[in-house]
């Protein structure tokens, strides 16, 4: 599989790489990658459609709306820890994922 | 509800209604983000950015290589559509200038007409020449990559420079001197002939700098293009 990668997509998969059991809303990968819903879904729909992303409908509760929510898979957190690691030997001093901008 | 959260919710609720079924749950998905946007123009911004999604996925940013030959395959088929709706029009305006050449009633008049015929004549020749080629059947995105970036090349090409320019400045000596050869010849219409004029005048200041804003939208691609090429730095 190709690992490379655009800077929106580093920018999802160091989103998803910071906790990554945690399920993910949407909006609040938006909020914290500072990338718009645009950008965002179209990124998110490829990691889903290749395995590397896992979604699923929370639960529904009583006057709250379901969400769709996101998680790497087993494979998705691998290949992502593997680009982050053949950043990190591209950039040697500075963390994986560093000095991305949108 | 303010005016913009409706709205974001009325677009959003015809993109759930318009996608695919492959798209469905996606479309859901952005709608239910909506209930978790405090601010209502951030809710409308959300919706616009979501319907952009399913009207124009061509143009997302390339994720990575093997992204290439579909979005190579969408820049084809736009351009094609470009190419066979703009030719339609340049052609149909030439047939009905030349028309007019024999059936209006002042020589100023049939030079803006043969003036008008050559400047259609050459955007059809723009058009033909700037039309899409092939996407390439190549498999191998590196080597699709190289086509793609030439094919991106030329089309911002199209919407800047002299291909852009000579295309506007060309359709100008044409149109004006058949407005005032109207003019001239029937002073009663020259309110129409005005407004004909005005009309022209302001669809050629609009295409400034819708041009020129494709012409940046293709450099954009060619540099996300040129990013996912070059790999991690």
């Amino acid at each position: 599989m190709k690992l490379r990668r655009s800077p929106q997509t580093v920018l999802v998969l160091s989103e998803f790489l910071n906790r990554p059991q945690e399920w993910k809303y949407g909006y609040d990968i938006s909020r914290n990658t500072g990338l718009k819903s645009g950008t965002l879904y179209p990124i998110l729909m490829r990691l889903a459609e290749r395995k590397l992303l896992e979604t699923r409908w929370e639960s529904p509760e009583a006057g709250k709306p379901p969400r769709h929510m996101y998680k790497f898979t087993a494979g998705g957190l691998r290949h992502a820890r593997e680009y982050a690691a053949s950043i990190s030997k591209h950039s040697v001093g500075q963390p994986a994922f560093s000095g991305v901008n949108n | 509800m303010a005016t913009s959260r409706r709205l974001a919710l009325k677009l959003l609720n015809a993109v759930v209604r318009l996608a695919s079924p492959a798209a469905q749950d996606w479309a859901k998905a952005m709608l239910r983000e909506l209930d978790f946007i405090e601010n209502d123009w951030t809710a409308l911004l959300w919706a616009l950015g979501s319907t952009r999604i399913l009207l124009k996925r061509g143009d997302v940013p390339v994720a990575d290589l093997s992204d290439i030959p579909r979005v190579a395959q969408s820049l084809t088929k736009r351009i094609r559509r470009r190419t066979l709706g703009g030719c339609l029009i340049t052609l149909g305006e030439t047939v009905a200038f030349g028309w007019f050449v024999f059936i209006v009633p002042n020589t100023m008049q049939r030079l803006g007409c043969c003036l008008t015929v050559a400047a259609m004549l050459y955007m059809t020749y723009q058009l033909v020449a700037r039309r899409t080629r092939e996407a390439p059947s190549e498999t191998d995105p590196s080597v699709c990559a190289i086509s793609y970036r030439a094919e991106l090349e030329r089309q911002r090409d199209f919407h800047r420079g002299w291909w852009f320019w000579s295309r506007l400045l060309i359709m100008l000596p044409g149109m004006l001197l058949f407005c005032l050869g109207g003019a001239i010849a029937q002073p009663e219409t020259i309110q129409v002939y005005l407004a004909i004029v005005a009309c022209f005048i302001a669809l050629a200041i609009a295409a400034i700098p819708l041009n020129l804003r494709l012409a940046r939208k293709y450099q954009r691609q060619i540099n996300e293009l040129d990013t996912v090429r070059r790999g991690p730095q």
